[in-house]
């Protein structure tokens, strides 16, 4: 009934929604006929954000963030536009390929969703550029139009893991991931893998949240998740959920007990009152990846291929700011010697589930 | 221990259940007048967004559900206008509502976002906040007020529909329009009046979900459940107590899902993930041929 209920209004909304979007919120940039891409005189840059859109305080609006930064320091070299999928997210390839239509240079994908459009699309428009946001694309060099932006989340996972486990009273924390996919696995692992490192009795429940794109945009089932690891004795979760995600903050704050925010610092986009409840978050420098592309196209440096950022490269990491500093103060010694043992590859995050019981088992062996 | 687990998974069927008994109860005292509230699901979207606004600017969830209640108002105003008056064909009018709506709320959405404007509320918290119920007895306490203004409405319209005497006038207009315009009642006046209390329970269900589950808005954050009170009616026979029993089944087995995983058997997930759908399915198989009151959907003409 649900599914039924919802399929025809979808089809239909999304049309009107978005050509309502794309229409009202950002001018549309005049027709240009694509310039030679070494360096064009104004860059045309369009951005497909996910399921979640924006305002999802979490990875969509990190993406754009990164293109509101490029748009003010490149002023006059850059027009820019800015999409969103119907909230099923079925006409993303459409939206992109109008872009590359339109004669865009250089055009973003939010989201491992992307990754069937952009492959498919960077053959039909080799002039367009592609770059691919947790997405990866098998056999691309550096002269390939198609640039994949990846992320180790399992390394800044790691460290809130390892928060959560210094700080937890009762030896027990939770997970709420949104969709069972490898991607939010990694997240699951690496965090289950700090926790461990740090508190090997620590037991960690785990829960996601469905298995469509649209769990990233489902507080309220989150929030129910959140709720009932917290009945069952947890204190602190981290969620890997996108907008869904707000759930497992609203659970803490009412229950006043800690939750760790994902891809941006969520304390400073959470509300007053609920801040306090915040430990940290895993923050996931989305709009450096965007930012950083788009100059590096200006510069006429765009290479295709994959760019990996980590704990090295400030890809990923843990939140600081005036709400947490009491909580994150005294075991912060500890999680920057973790970061170090990582940067310098003497600690090795799991990914997935197998590595992560090599990974347990290899501690044992050492203690 | 077992009295927790109870008193924890019934508190999360009531979360569960609260936005759907107040939008059943908006489709059933509109059918029982003969209108079908198909625009339920917009009513409770545009509920959400005011709710949400309103609690955010004011800093108080209570202005929020006044606001709902406004723009649930306006809402079954502008139905009426159409369905009663016009009198235009009530499915297609209420999709075409749903539509609107949807595309309404997120722009406006939108165009917030863009403004920077944070969209959490302040929640309608339940009496015992911190650490959820542990013995049955809390689960009172346990809920947010508006599970009880559901409770206490669900009592209210079944006294008002089934024990008075205007609510049995109300429910001539849904078995026979004709019969009670002869007996001198003017139809399209109380149908007005239905569409915008449907409107306004509506409405009162997307605050429910905001300002009582999760207070923050996203596009389309009813995702059907606004169909799902349409089944929980038509299961429930047109019968406010019985589809108060349809919400409770339906938040149960959405509360289910995520409790069977604890509870082991160790089968994959998705299978519980499929729970809320099949009981669904299986209530609505086991209810048999509903038949509801005749004249709803029937545009009564004017004159």
């Amino acid at each position: 009934m649900r599914r039924l209920g919802k399929f025809l209004p979808v089809c239909l909304v999304g049309l009107l929604i978005s050509t309502m979007m794309t229409s009202c919120v950002q001018p549309a940039p005049e027709e240009s006929q694509p310039e030679e891409t070494a360096a064009p005189a104004q860059l045309e840059v369009g951005v497909v954000l996910d399921v979640g859109g924006l305002g999802d305080e979490s990875f969509n609006d990190a993406a754009h963030a990164g293109l509101k930064r490029a748009e003010e320091e490149f002023q006059g070299r850059i027009v820019t536009k800015c999409l969103e999928p119907s909230d099923k997210g079925d006409d993303r390839k459409e939206l992109m390929r109008r872009l590359a239509e339109e004669g865009f240079d250089l055009v973003f994908g939010v989201g491992f969703a992307f990754t069937d459009a952009v492959e498919q699309l960077s053959e039909a428009f080799p002039d367009c550029h592609f770059a691919l946001i947790d997405g990866f694309v098998p056999g691309l060099d550096e002269s390939s139009n198609v640039i994949c932006l990846l992320f180790k989340e399992h390394e800044g996972s790691f460290l809130v893991g390892a928060a959560a486990g210094l700080i937890t009273k009762t030896d027990k924390v939770g997970f709420v991931g949104g969709m069972s996919i490898p991607l939010i696995e990694k997240w699951e692992a690496g965090y289950m893998a700090g926790v461990y490192y740090v508190n090997p009795t620590c037991e960690v429940l785990s829960d996601y949240v469905g298995s469509t794109p649209e769990a990233f945009s489902n507080p309220q089932r989150a929030k129910e998740l959140a709720l009932r690891q917290f009945d069952a004795g947890v204190d602190v979760i981290y969620h890997a959920a996108g907008a869904s995600g707000k759930g497992v903050i609203e659970a803490a704050a009412e229950r006043k007990l800690l939750a760790i925010g994902a891809d941006s610092d969520q304390t400073l986009t959470a509300e007053e009152p609920q801040r306090p409840y915040i430990l940290t978050s895993m923050v996931k420098r989305v709009d450096v990846a965007v930012y950083e592309t788009i100059r590096a196209f200006l510069e006429g440096q765009f290479r295709g291929g994959y760019f990996v950022l980590g704990l090295a490269e400030e890809g990923v990491d843990y939140a600081e700011n005036p709400w947490n500093e009491t909580l994150i103060g005294p075991i912060k010694p500890m999680l920057e010697e973790l970061k170090r043992q990582i940067i310098e590859g003497k600690i090795v995050v799991p990914v997935n589930k197998e590595e992560l019981e090599q990974f347990k088992a290899s501690l044992r062996r050492d203690r | 221990m077992e009295g927790q687990w109870w008193a924890e998974f019934l508190s999360a069927v009531l979360r569960a259940a609260t936005p759907l008994v107040f939008c059943a109860l908006g489709v059933l005292v509109c059918e029982r007048a003969g209108i079908l509230n198909i625009g339920v699901e917009g009513s409770m979207l545009l509920g959400a967004l005011a709710a949400v606004l309103a609690a955010v600017y004011s800093g108080n969830p209570w202005m929020g559900v006044v606001a709902a209640l406004g723009v649930g108002m306006l809402g079954g105003m502008i139905l009426a206008l159409l369905t009663v008056y016009l009198p235009a064909d009530q499915v297609a009018t209420g999709i075409a509502f749903n539509l609107v709506c949807l595309g309404v709320t997120s722009f406006v959405y939108k165009l917030l976002v863009l403004g920077g404007v944070q969209l959490m509320a302040p929640a309608l918290r339940a009496v015992r906040a911190p650490g959820g119920p542990v013995s049955l007895l809390d689960l009172a306490t346990a809920v947010t007020p508006l599970t009880w203004i559901a409770l206490l409405l669900v009592v209210l319209i079944w006294i008002f529909l089934f024990r008075t005497g205007p609510g049995l006038l109300w429910r001539s207009m849904g078995e026979s329009a004709r019969a009670a315009h002869a007996a001198g009642l003017d139809v399209h006046k109380v149908r007005t009046v239905a569409a915008v209390v449907g409107g306004l329970l509506s409405a009162l269900g997307g605050a429910a979900l905001t300002l009582g589950w999760v207070p923050t808005f996203t596009d389309n954050m009813t995702m059907g459940r606004g169909f799902i009170a349409l089944a929980a009616v038509y299961f429930g026979r047109w019968h406010p107590g019985l589809a108060l029993l349809a919400c409770l089944l339906f938040g149960a087995g959405e509360a289910l899902a995520f409790r069977a995983q604890a509870l082991g058997a160790g089968l994959n997930p998705y299978y519980y993930l499929m729970l809320p759908y099949v009981v669904t399915l299986v209530a609505v198989g086991a209810t048999g041929r509903a038949i509801g009151p005749r004249d709803a959907g029937k545009p009564y003409p004017r004159g």
